[in-house]
Parts: structure tokens; sequence; C-alpha cells
């Protein structure tokens, strides 16, 4: 057999001093793999995930008010209930920067009270700049081609004419946020950034009909927040109004039942679904006013388990007569 | 014997060194992927609506729907198609009620009136996949006040709509105003429709089973599912009538066999006792029928052939017996069951 000099020829020692330090460096490989390894998978708690949260919006020291006009004019009930609680500076200072909720869900005309009508909102962003804001955003997530939703409603215009800036939807918006004590809004999606640094968020809905949940007012206007796939929460609509309430504790609620929709909600679409229910209401206590506006629905709020179950987690009185509303006619 | 090879090149040495950088720094980056990795978090994309995407996918388009639209009517925004897993983008809550009834597709397109330009109509064409559904829904959602038309055999109009059953299909077609102007060109609208798509008249010959005197008109419906509020109760017509100047509902669902009907009107009748009716012993017109008082109403249950049917809401138990021998008179005299 022929000897290549430059082959070094290994001797028993050697080899096994090389094969133990393989082993050795396979097993540390394997043991890192195990280490790395999360048998239970990603831990989806609040706690862990989502250091972002919403602050409380809702004005310190007021405490909770609530205001019922009656009247065929949107804009006059709303002025006069917003004066029956003590004029529009009771909750916008000067400086504020004002977030309005609104519901743009469905492009569809203002006329069939599907979504929030323009008119209010030109006038609330009117009386927000009146008290000295600082800025008004006007905002929603309607799912299916928010552009359309806000014009063909009509809240694009109106807004933009009363001076409010109008924020459509877009992915780098939204942020993962969790609810403490929530089931549902746990590191979900929400349209965030339009809130960051915003010092007043007042909700504005129509009184509707809904065929899941029974009725769509204040509370459920929060929805309009979520992103992704939201319909998943249908499946457990009660719950997860209660939980948007937890999540979005506002300076104010404005619930419109100037013309409330009694059937085929939330989307509606002819005029034979509505009816002209006249009352304008303005609360503190979102509860409050959802178990209000349950009434020109004729229902009562028993009718409707998320109200009950948002009294029961402290987010309000579904005995809106406790607070000694303020009952106005025009 | 075990030999090692002295050669190793300066080039093999650094092109090993770049390949375990290169495995260093892909590990690495994989470790902190997978400590920020929250499934919650969905894709940008996926944040937005899917009906965004829908948006810009091949559009129906009006030549799908409407082809030729119909003098003075343009599209106004391109077609848009919603399938079951992304309806409600559209139409949110009330989606659950189409996806019960069997919906199989939404095409939904807004037209502009030419000569009005602040006017503009959407069309809303529901594929039910066959015309019980599809009658399912219109008459779940059948305006009291609608103006009965003749464009198809299940068609009204409202002040600002029109809403019609052809074949397959549940139409609705909505201006953005009430007023007469809008009336013209949503029928022009409907005939196109009617005329172009191609459909099996939705004959649903189980209305005939409802006997007709008394009967309200237009107030026969069909509930897909969960009828009454009973899970088990599905495809169930139900028609309305007014007996001594008070209201009460006939209803019946044709099950697949004859035990199978006699187990769900035995099931029906425990469901009622369960949430607080009272089971009463009384002289029924009809053989192993079941009367029930339940919140000050009367209901009697029976089964003939495969068909369980009843009466529900009647304030007496005179009326309940008066209607529900009609009732079982013309099931049995038009079912053919035996």
């Amino acid at each position: 057999m022929n000897h290549d000099p430059s082959i070094k020829v290994l001797n028993r020692r050697q080899f096994l001093v090389r094969s133990a330090k393989a082993g050795a460096a396979i097993a540390a490989a394997c043991a890192a793999g195990f280490w790395f390894h999360d048998a239970k998978g990603p831990d989806r708690s609040a706690e862990h995930h989502s250091d972002i949260h919403l602050p409380d919006f809702s004005i310190e020291g007021l405490g909770a008010k609530m205001s019922i006009v009656r009247g065929q004019d949107r804009v006059a009930t709303l002025r006069l209930a917003i004066k029956s609680m003590g004029g529009i500076e009771t909750f916008i200072k000067n400086g504020d920067r004002v977030l309005l909720k609104v519901n743009a869900a469905f492009a569809s005309p203002a006329m069939l009270s599907a979504t929030t009508h323009p008119a209010i909102i030109a006038e609330m962003t009117a009386l927000c700049y009146g008290a000295g804001a600082a800025s008004v955003v006007v905002t929603d997530n309607p799912i299916n081609d928010p552009a359309s939703c806000f014009n063909l409603t009509g809240i694009a215009e109106a807004a933009r004419r009363a001076g409010a800036k109008v924020i459509l939807p877009r992915a780098e918006l939204f942020k993962s946020l969790t609810v403490p004590q929530a089931k549902l809004i746990r590191n979900r999606p929400v349209l965030y950034q339009p809130l960051v640094d915003i010092t007043k968020v007042i909700g504005m809905a129509p009184v509707k009909d809904h065929h899941r949940s029974g009725a769509s007012m204040a509370m459920k206007n929060w929805y309009g927040l979520l992103g992704g796939r939201r319909n998943i929460f249908h499946q457990d609509i009660n719950t997860i109004i209660k939980e948007l309430a937890m999540m979005v504790n506002p300076s104010l609620v404005i619930l419109d039942g100037t013309m409330s929709m009694m059937t085929n909600g939330p989307t509606g679409g002819s005029l034979s679904d509505l009816k002209q229910t006249n009352t304008m209401i303005v609360a503190t206590d979102q509860v409050a006013a959802d178990a209000f506006g349950a009434t020109l629905l004729d229902k009562t709020f028993n009718d409707l388990p998320f109200i009950g179950m948002a009294e029961a987690a402290g987010l309000g009185t579904a005995d809106y007569r406790s607070l000694d509303p303020a009952e106005l006619s025009l | 014997m075990i030999r090692e090879n002295k050669h190793i090149s300066s080039r093999q040495t650094f092109s090993s060194l770049a390949i375990l950088t290169i495995l260093i720094i892909i590990g690495t980056g994989v470790i902190i992927a997978q400590y920020r990795y929250n499934p919650a978090l969905l894709p940008k994309d996926a944040l937005l609506s899917t009906a965004a995407k829908t948006s810009r996918s091949s559009p129906p388009s009006a030549e799908k729907s409407f082809l030729p639209l119909p003098q003075g009517l343009a599209p106004l925004t391109v077609g848009e198609i919603f399938e079951t897993q992304n309806l409600s983008d559209k139409i949110n809550g009330k989606a659950e009620l189409y996806l019960s009834a069997g919906f199989a597709r939404l095409v939904s397109q807004r037209f502009k009136d030419e000569r009005a330009s602040d006017l503009w109509i959407e069309a809303f064409i529901y594929d039910m996949a066959n015309g019980h559904n599809a009658f399912s829904v219109f008459s779940a959602q059948r305006r009291d006040d609608g103006i009965p038309l003749d464009i198809t055999p299940h068609s009204y109009r409202t002040p600002n709509a029109l809403f019609f059953v052809h074949g397959s299909y549940y139409v609705e077609i909505i201006a953005s105003e009430a007023s007469e102007r809008v009336v013209q060109p949503m029928n022009l609208l409907a005939a196109r429709f009617i005329r172009n798509t191609r459909t099996e008249t939705a004959a649903i010959n189980e209305m005939e089973l409802f006997p007709q005197q008394d009967l309200v008109a237009d107030s026969i419906g069909l509930i897909s599912s969960d009828a009454f509020g009973y899970e088990s109760l599905d495809k169930v017509y139900t028609a309305e009538y007014e007996l001594d100047g008070t209201g009460l509902m006939a209803y019946f669902s044709r099950r697949l066999t004859v035990d199978d009907a006699k187990k769900l009107a035995g099931s029906y009748r425990n469901f009622l006792v369960n949430f607080g009716g009272q089971s009463i012993e009384s002289q029924l017109p009809i053989k192993n029928a079941q009367l029930v008082e339940i919140l000050d109403t009367y209901e009697i249950i029976f089964c003939y052939g495969a068909y369980m049917a009843g009466v529900r809401e009647a304030v007496t138990i005179d009326q309940a017996k008066k209607l529900v021998i009609r009732l079982y008179d013309r099931i049995k005299e038009v079912s053919g069951e035996p």
C-alpha cells in the first residue's frame, strides 16, 4: 500500500477525541432545539403581548349625565341636549383634540338612517370648534369600500365643510390591542392611530334594529374601530358589544333617534324600515343611552342582553331614570 | 485506519467561515422572529377588509348583471362580488339572515342617472341557489307598506326601493332618494335584469297548502332556520290570518318521513312547555293534535303524513281550532299525501 505523506494517520485516541467533540456538538444542537421549543405555542394573553390600550376619555368629576330631547329637527335637538347638560364647554375645553366616532358602515344615503346623519356631524364639529377645540377628526372603519361609505352617506362632505379632518382606515393605522378582562378583544387589530393624542372621544350613532344583536346603538358603534376578520364576533355578539364598551370609555355619546330603524337592520334599505321617533339622546353613560334607545325600538333593556352585561361589568347603568335625565321637547 | 487530509486551502477556509456566518445570521433571525411572533397580528392586508380586495378583483361589472344598461343609467362604481366568507363585509349583521337561508353569492353595483347627477341607485343581486331560498329572504324582509308589483310573482316597491324574487335571485334596487324620478330608472333596471337573466321561475307551490279564507294578503313566508326560536324547526312556511278581528298564524313544514314529522311535533311541544307553556287536555278535532297555552295564547300542533303543522298566537282555543281544521283539510286535499 502506498503511503501519501500529505495524509496524516489518526491514532485511536485522536479518533475518540474527535468523535466525542462531534457528539457534544450534536447534543448541544439538540439541547438548543429543545430549549427553544415551545410546546404550548404562543401565549395569547393580553398582559404578555399588547401594551397598547385606549386611555379613559371620560371627563373627570363629571359623573353620569344624560339628556333626552324630543323634536323633529335633529340639529336643534342636539343643540338643546348639549345645552341642557351645561353646554358644550362642559365637555370640550380649549385646545382639546376631539375624535368623532361616527357610524359610516354602509354606502347608503343619509335618509335611510343606517349611518350617522351628516347634519349632526357638522353640528358637533362646529360646537367643538366653538368651544376652542384645536382639532376635530371623524373616523370609522366601514370594512367595505370606506371612501364610498364616507362619500355616499354625505359624512365626508359634511365633516370637511365644518372643518373636521376625515380619516379613512388604512392598514398602518391599526395596532394590536387587548382589553384587560376581555374574552374576545385580545390582541385584536384596532383603528388605533387616529386616537393617538386625542383628548376627547365622542360616539355618534343612529338607533337601529340589528339582525344579530337586536339593536345597534351607542355601544355597538365602537365595533367600527375593530379591524381584521371581525365578523367572527357576530357569533358572540352580546359579549363583543360589552367588551367594546369596556374598550372605549368616551367623553360623550350621541344617540340619534330622530328616525329609528325599526326593522331589517342594520342595513335597512327602505324608508319603510324607519319610524319617526323624534328623539335625541346625549349621555356620558353609554349603557344608559342604549337602555333608553331600546325603548325607541319598542324594546326594553331586557330584550337586549348586552345592556345588562355591560351594566354588570360596571360600565354604566341600565336604569337611565336614576340619572335623572333632562327631558325636553322642542 | 483513518486519514486526515492536510491540504486545506485558505479559499476553502474562507468559504467555510462565510457559510457558517450566514447560518448564524439566519439562526439569530429565526430566534428573534419567533420571540416577536404574535398570531393575533394579521398581515397588513388582512387588517383591512377582504372586500377591499374584492373591489379590485375582476368586477362583475354592469355587463354581467344588467347588460345592456337601460338608457340614462351608467355605472357609478365597479361591481363587487361577495361570497359566504365575506358577505358581512357588505351587509354586516344581516349576513346571518342570508347565510342561514342558503346564500351563494352577492353581486352589487351602483349606477347613476345621467339626467340627474345627484341621483344614484344601488342594485343588490343575491344568488340564493334556488327559488325557495330566495323567497325565504324576500319574505323575511317584506315591508308592510310595500306596494305589490307584477314584474315577478313575488315583488313590491316602497318609496325608494324595489324588492323582488327572480328565479333563484333575490334582488334589491335601492335609490338614493324617494321621489317620482327614481321610479322609472328603478323599474327599467329591474326589467332589464329580469329580461337578461335566464332562470327558472320560482314557483312556491307550498303556498297552495294554506287555506284562502281569512288569509292576510302577501303574508306567506318561509323561515329557513330557527323558526319560532326553536333551532330544530327549519323550512317552515307561515301565513297570517285574521279571524274575528284578531290575528293568528298557521304554519307547516314538510319533513323527510312521517316519523320525522311526528318527532319534530313532539319535540316542539316539549320546547314550548320548557319555556313556560302549559299542555292542555282538550277535545281536539284532529287525531294526536296537541294544544299548548303559552304567554296567554294558544298553539295547536299536529301531523299529517310527513307534514308537521299547526297554528299559533290564537287568543282563544276556539279560534285555534277553527283555523287548524281548515289547515288540516287543505293539506289533506292538496298535498296528495295518504
